[in-house]
């Protein structure tokens, strides 16, 4: 799980790449909330126009393309290869994941008992570029180069690929994939897919994707690499097997995120993550022809407090700090002038527009500065002139706030005027940003601290790491040094639950259990704002949807520029 | 001339070898590029960790001796090691060296000779309307920050853009993607190059004019009443060919001086420029590189700029030989 530091800036996370989803799609309908799930431009495929150049500007150039390296892991690499390699999933707009019928007709649990069985039925005309058919020797090559058990694999993750136990053929076009103990989460495995000529061995593995991309399977094909200029282009394959794809190539160029606005605005980029940098909105609002697509992203801000901290180890304490804080007047504060609701998460793992969102937050969500003093003063924080005090210790919590980012610092600001109200003194202590994690976080040395935490479709296997409760020295990345047997065993009825409407139930179970445990308070979905060119098709800000590329494409007549 | 300069060189050497290993040193030392792997997304396995960083010679837990070491016999070899992502840090280097160069080279040199050329015009017609309006602007100029100026100039652009109907200007990177493919064939790649250049050369240009200007009309003044040019007055010259033909060219030697080292320095400091017109040389490099903790990529970067300054400070040695009589008097 990555944690976000940098509110105004678009990061080199998923959200640096607006998704879009398939033309006809009912993804428009937001599942809870008033804030819309996905706004692309959709348009069935028969109303776009067949060529042109799409151009995507990127935060930063990877050298290695291969998504399960340690280097490759990254938002921008996953952007390319979305339109280049096989993506077995592909989740719409509420982050439910389907199966893309270009590579498999079905994938479904065909055994529980004894084991996990995954049955993946497919496409039969899929194949890589090298003529190679995709079979079940690209799965187990896979599952066996991620699986942890061969150390010159230099993997990014093993997640998922660990519970494999085997990979074998099935019936016709069948790839059987068993699990040693249940995994609710396979539906995140095999996307991307990539070739079992590159994950048989590790020194290809390694070093056969820096710089290239040697084998492809879907409706672009990798064309030049230029590192000079650091840009990379996909081009129509026509040995696509599926739906031709609209455009003739899409060209991704690496460049800083300060000089998107201006390429935008001069029509050199076809699009611009804005993220919820409200200069670049504006600007973005004044180029002739510009449409903004606002949906809800994955990601979630909010405050961690340090539960093994002089004060804050009282859960009564913490309490009375998630009531004292309104929760709405820091959301409305950092989401100013973006044209977004300020709407209030009640949710440590989905977010308002997913699937299986609810408000967990019970009275802890609400604003009740009444409450909260009584809290303290059961607590024994009696009032003494402006903050309570306790054995002649005045009660008094540190915000660290990374410097250089000015949303941080009025989070900060709000916070001590919320909180000096129940007389609780916040002392602002600002860090250098690249500091914030090495040397206050990870060590806790704060009491309050703010930043987002990147969100997905597959949540629970990536935050359990964030609320597994420590041992000893190992926090993982609990920051907030509380957590307890209950949450721990909730988490993992949760994630060995294979049905997901089940599993979604068990991760709201888990849910009210953390927010009774007070050392998270979820703030707000952070909103995804993109910026396109009139006429662009399928593309926008798709919260948790991926867009198929062969669908992307440009209505009406053709643009000026090349 | 030769033996002065050869010296200077042996002694320049010197200089660079040291500066460039305190520059990996205390690059080593304080960048944590283990911070950098352990924040990927999700967390990659321990045992991958201090394999990738022992691999880049990155390991923190590895002795600063030993890393230094194994840095400086692969520096020896002309290998400066290997980026964070595992790409070769020699060929990146050669490319981003050549991105600046072709990005700073015009500005540098007209901002240099338009600031001079402004700056001796100020001096000549100290306190009049003219020196004021001059040194009103170069105030103004340098008082704007190289990023709000880089804005600043691409809007003004896309209101020409705009009112022209004519993609006169463009600014991302050094071309368009498909340029040189056009109806103009290669003709058009260098025009799109062309259009590229224009923006980013003139904020260069402009910020390095203010300086020189401010520098100029200062060693100017103090040669207007210097006793060599009212002896080329009395030898009968008229005032303008006593100022052009003493008066400036001694002017000139501090400038010369200075123009040599700054363009040294003008190689990292473009950081701004590059980042806002999307160029991707050796500033932003440096700066996203010290960021990420990538130490190699620092340390390069770092022994590159060392060279720099001191092939600078040599051509500025050349370049006073030849604009001042004395020193070559000297060196004979």
């Amino acid at each position: 799980m990555r944690r976000r530091l940098v509110a105004p800036l678009a990061c080199a996370a998923l959200a640096a790449g607006p998704a879009g989803c398939r033309a006809g799609d009912p993804a428009a309908a937001p599942a809870t909330g008033r804030v819309p799930a996905s706004d692309v431009d959709a348009a069935p495929r028969d109303r776009v126009r067949a060529g042109g150049t799409l151009r995507w500007p990127l935060p930063e150039f990877p050298a290695q393309w291969n998504f399960d390296h340690v280097n490759g892991s990254k938002g921008v690499v996953d952007l390319v290869v979305q339109g280049a390699l096989p993506f077995l999933m592909r989740a719409d707009a509420t982050g439910v994941p389907h199966p893309v019928p270009e590579y498999v007709t079905s994938a479904r649990v065909t055994a529980a008992r004894p084991r996990q069985v995954v049955t993946y039925r497919l496409n039969p005309r899929a194949r890589w570029s090298d003529g190679r058919p995709i079979g079940y020797r690209d799965f187990a090559a896979q599952a066996r180069a991620l699986s942890g058990r061969d150390p010159r694999f230099q993997v990014a993750t093993v997640t998922g690929y660990r519970q494999v136990l085997r990979v074998a053929p099935g019936r016709r076009d069948e790839v059987k994939v068993t699990f040693a103990r249940p995994y609710a989460d396979w539906r995140s495995l095999f996307s991307p897919l990539y070739p079992a000529s590159t994950n048989a061995d590790p020194r290809v593995f390694n070093a056969g994707w820096l710089n290239r991309l040697p084998v492809t399977a879907g409706p672009f094909r990798a064309g030049p690499v230029d590192q000079v200029a650091k840009t990379v282009t996909l081009v129509r394959d026509p040995a696509w097997w599926g739906r031709p794809a609209k455009l003739d190539r899409i060209v991704f160029r690496a460049m800083d995120t300060s000089a998107m606005p201006g390429a935008f605005a001069n029509g050199e980029v076809d699009l611009m993550d804005i993220g919820t940098d409200a200069g670049a909105l504006r600007r973005a609002e004044g180029v002739r022809g510009a449409v903004i697509h606002r949906a809800g992203g994955p990601d979630w801000r909010h405050f961690t407090l340090n539960a093994a901290g002089p004060v804050l180890a009282d859960p009564r304490v913490r309490r009375a700090v998630m009531l004292g804080i309104d929760r709405r007047v820091i959301a409305r504060s950092d989401l100013a002038d973006l044209g977004w609701p300020a709407q209030t998460l009640g949710n440590h793992f989905f977010v308002n527009t997913q699937e299986g969102y609810a408000d967990n937050s019970g009275g802890l969500g609400r604003y009740d500065p009444a409450a909260a003093s009584r809290l303290l003063d059961a607590a024994g924080w009696a009032r003494h002139g402006r903050y309570r005090a306790r054995g002649g210790r005045v009660l008094a919590l540190r915000f660290v706030v990374p410097s250089g980012v000015p949303g941080s610092r009025q989070e900060g600001e709000l916070t001590r005027a919320l909180l000096e109200r129940i007389g609780i003194r916040v002392d602002i202590k600002p860090v250098p940003t690249d500091d914030l994690f090495d040397r206050y976080v990870t060590p806790g040395d704060f009491d309050i601290v703010p930043f987002s935490w990147l969100g997905t479709s597959f949540p629970l296997s990536p935050l359990r790491s964030v609320f597994v409760k420590p041992r000893g020295d190992r926090i993982q990345q609990n920051y907030a040094r509380a957590g307890s047997d209950a949450i721990d065993k909730a988490m993992d009825r949760a994630i060995g639950e294979v049905d997901p409407v089940r599993a979604r139930t068990l991760v709201n179970a888990a849910d009210r259990l953390i927010w009774q445990e007070a050392t998270v308070l979820p703030l707000y979905q952070r909103p995804q704002i993109v910026a396109t060119r009139a006429g662009l098709a399928n593309l926008g800000a798709g919260g948790f949807s991926e867009p198929a590329y062969e669908d992307i494409g440009f209505t009406g007549p053709a643009p000026g520029a090349p | 001339m030769l033996v002065f300069l050869l010296r200077r060189l042996a002694g320049h050497a010197v200089l660079a070898v040291l500066a460039a290993s305190l520059a990996y040193l205390l690059a080593a030392a304080a960048l944590r590029p283990r911070a950098e792997f352990e924040d990927r997304s999700p967390r990659p396995p321990a045992a991958v960790v201090d394999a990738e960083l022992d691999r880049l010679n990155l390991n923190d837990r590895t002795p600063l001796a030993d890393r230094y070491r194994v840095w400086a016999t692969g520096v020896l070899h002309g290998d400066f090691g290997r980026t964070w992502q595992g790409d070769p840090v020699n060929g990146e280097l050669g490319r981003r060296l050549l991105v600046s160069l072709r990005l700073l080279t015009c500005g540098a040199v007209a901002g240099g000779v338009l600031g001079v050329l402004l700056g001796a015009w100020a001096a000549v017609s100290r306190h009049r309307a003219t020196d004021r309006a001059i040194t009103f602007g170069s105030y103004l100029l340098l008082a704007v920050p190289v990023f709000v100026l880089a804005v600043l100039l691409q809007i003004g652009a896309s209101r020409v853009n705009d009112a022209t109907g004519v993609r006169l200007f463009a600014w991302v990177g050094e071309t368009g993607p498909g340029a040189s493919g056009g109806a103009f064939g290669p003709l058009g790649g260098l025009g799109d190059r062309v259009r590229h250049l224009l923006l980013p050369s003139a904020t260069i240009a402009l910020a390095q004019l203010a300086l020189f200007c401010r520098y100029q009309r200062g060693t100017m003044l103090d040669v207007l009443h210097a006793d060599f040019v009212r002896t080329a007055r009395a030898k009968g010259l008229r005032r303008r060919d006593a100022l052009l033909r003493h008066g400036l060219r001694t002017a000139l030697v501090p400038v010369a001086t200075y123009f040599a080292y700054t363009s040294g320095l003008l190689l990292l400091g473009a950081m701004f420029t590059e980042k806002i017109f999307g160029w991707h040389g050796l500033g932003e490099w440096l700066i996203d590189s010290i960021t990420r903790g990538d130490v190699n990529v620092v340390a390069a970067v770092d022994c590159l700029a060392a060279a720099a300054v001191l092939l600078a400070g040599l051509a500025s040695d050349v370049l006073q030989g030849a604009l001042d009589p004395r020193a070559r008097a000297g060196a004979r």
